[in-house]
């Protein structure tokens, strides 16, 4: 039975919500759904087929498809498979029903996503409460069009000592007259 | 109104596991509420994961982790090779297995000492920490590092075994041995750990699988669950070793199963360099490394650190670099949503001693 775990499950559930976007590769199945069977995929895979672990929650940023990517890896014990469900929210507004409810460490992950991601989860009460930053005005910073330097550069002061902010590369060259490099 | 008094417990703290901070609401010294808060830390690894080659980033995960680097290494290169197809040569495969053992022992031997310390107990923490670089010693003897060894990469390992080093790794695992014996003496069958240590910070079966943890935590609970076991990687199918667990669920139920798997490690060190065959230890798996690209897809590679699953999640695009890495370390989630609710209820003075005999780990939490 074992053996045949991802099969049967390929056929039941990922058959059944996601036709023949799926994969099996080793012990993981990972297929895709649209958001709004989420909530109800990882509510049967955790009480009926008794996926009760939550490895992690993810999410990749692809801005050229104008869409934000939300992975949910769940591990059965007595299985010892893994199941990859993925979605794709809306760029512009990515939202999602949160999980929290079934797998109650979800709550963590949905407030960083919240804070480095801009993702609302709907249902949890933290959304907008800081996490790892603290007064963060600007974007979500792990989009990808975010941009570090800049944003550095327009929110903090050069170090006292350093007023001249030189381009260290740059001054170096001017010193030394050299114009090769990593960059060139 | 209540007469709860509200402190704040680090990040400046000898009692607190690193650079985080506990927010309690305390009754006398019994906890009322408890809050997690992060945000000393973060270095934005993953950011930058995106914006470096698969080489380039192998540089990076070790320092994800300080106790621990190697697991980072080795979760890494495996979803590297798993998105890649890429194989590893069997020998690797051995030498692999043999450092993540020796990690494995030496977190073990680090967190004996905090343990503990985390009771006042002061011997332990000093010959743990001398003993530990024995064993830091044979790293560097190896890698060329002592702490972040960068060794572990897609395709193998970056060097052979140096002569002579199986023979001192011996020689070292058997003086370890000896001093496990006197560790037990002095900290594992001490009277004063076991009376602290016996009720305190209980975590009960049924939370142990549904809040999400892992390791030692899970496995003290009585509950057989071990990456190496139930999803091996490398060779560990080929050694002969078991899933430790002891029934309990308390600091001191999790204690004696890093004891018994600091046995263990030795064991399966031993087994591994008797059963390593010759050949190659390095399967280069691009041309250029400039150029380097592994194919478009997801995937979830998980080891079993001292700690519990440490996993990595990767997203390729089909480029040079990743598109997302994402680190999955156990103190995520035993930090916020078990750690928060277990500590209400106890002492204040117990927080240390839960906090260390739940392996949590702020680099891993703030990648």
């Amino acid at each position: 039975m074992n053996d045949n775990i991802l099969d049967y499950l390929s056929d039941s559930i990922a058959g059944k919500f996601a036709g023949d976007n799926y994969t099996v590769k080793g012990d993981i199945l990972s297929f895709s759904i649209n958001n709004s069977e989420v909530f109800n995929v990882i509510d049967y895979l955790y009480n009926n087929e008794g996926y009760r672990h939550l490895s992690m929650m993810s999410y990749s940023d692809w801005p050229e498809k104008k869409i934000i990517k939300l992975y949910y890896i769940v591990y059965s014990y007595t299985d010892q498979k893994t199941v990859i469900i993925n979605t794709a929210l809306n760029r512009e507004k990515p939202e999602i029903v949160t999980i929290k409810d079934i797998f109650e460490q979800a709550e963590t992950y949905e407030v960083e996503f919240n804070e480095m991601m801009g993702i609302v989860f709907n249902g949890n009460s933290r959304m907008g409460e800081e996490f790892i930053l603290e007064g963060w005005q600007g974007p979500p910073p792990m989009r990808r069009d975010f941009d570090t330097a800049q944003y550095a550069d327009e929110e903090f002061m050069y170090r006292p000592g350093r007023e001249d902010g030189v381009d260290v590369r740059e001054h170096i060259r001017e010193i030394t007259g050299e114009t090769g490099g990593f960059d060139d | 109104m209540t007469n709860d008094v509200k402190i704040y417990f680090g990040p400046q703290h000898p009692g607190i596991t690193g650079n985080m901070m506990m927010e309690f609401n305390l009754n006398g010294e019994t906890i009322t509420y408890a809050k997690t808060h992060i945000g000393y830390l973060h270095r934005g690894f993953e950011k930058l994961m995106e914006r470096r080659s698969y080489l380039q980033n192998f540089t990076i995960v070790c320092r994800i982790c300080v106790p621990e680097p190697d697991i980072n290494e080795e979760a890494y290169s495996l979803a590297v090779e798993s998105l890649g197809d890429y194989e590893v040569p069997e020998r690797a495969q051995y030498i692999r297995v043999i450092v993540l053992e020796l990690a494995r022992l030496m977190s073990y031997i680090m967190w004996s000492g905090g343990q503990a310390g985390s009771m006042g107990l002061y011997t332990m923490p000093q010959w743990a920490f001398a003993d530990r670089d024995y064993l830091i010693d044979l790293m560097e003897m190896l890698t060329g590092a002592r702490i972040y060894h960068m060794y572990i990469w897609p395709g193998g390992v970056r060097r052979d075994l140096p002569a002579g080093w199986t023979d001192k790794l011996l020689e070292t695992l058997t003086y370890i041995e000896k001093r496990l014996l006197d560790y037990d003496r002095l900290f594992f069958n001490n009277a004063l750990f076991i009376k602290r240590a016996r009720g305190t910070g209980i975590v009960s079966d049924k939370h142990a699988r549904e809040r999400g943890i892992v390791g030692p935590i899970l496995r003290g609970c009585g509950i057989k669950e071990d990456v190496r076991v139930n999803n091996p990687y490398e060779v560990y199918n080929k050694l002969d070793m078991n899933i430790i667990t002891e029934e309990g669920g308390d600091v001191y139920s999790r204690a004696m199963v890093r004891r018994r798997e600091m046995d263990q490690s030795i064991r399966i060190i031993r087994q591994a360099v008797k059963d390593m065959p010759s050949g190659a230890f390095y399967k280069r798996p691009f041309e250029n490394p400039f150029k380097f690209r592994v194919k478009e897809g997801i995937t979830y590679r998980k080891v079993e650190s001292a700690r519990g699953e440490y996993g990595y999640f990767m997203e390729s695009d089909g480029s040079e670099k990743p598109r997302r890495v994402h680190v999955r370390g156990p103190g995520y989630v035993h930090a916020f949503t078990v750690l928060e609710k277990m500590l209400i209820g106890q002492k204040l003075s117990d927080v240390p001693v839960i906090m260390t005999s739940m392996g949590i780990c702020p680099p891993e939490i703030e990648r």
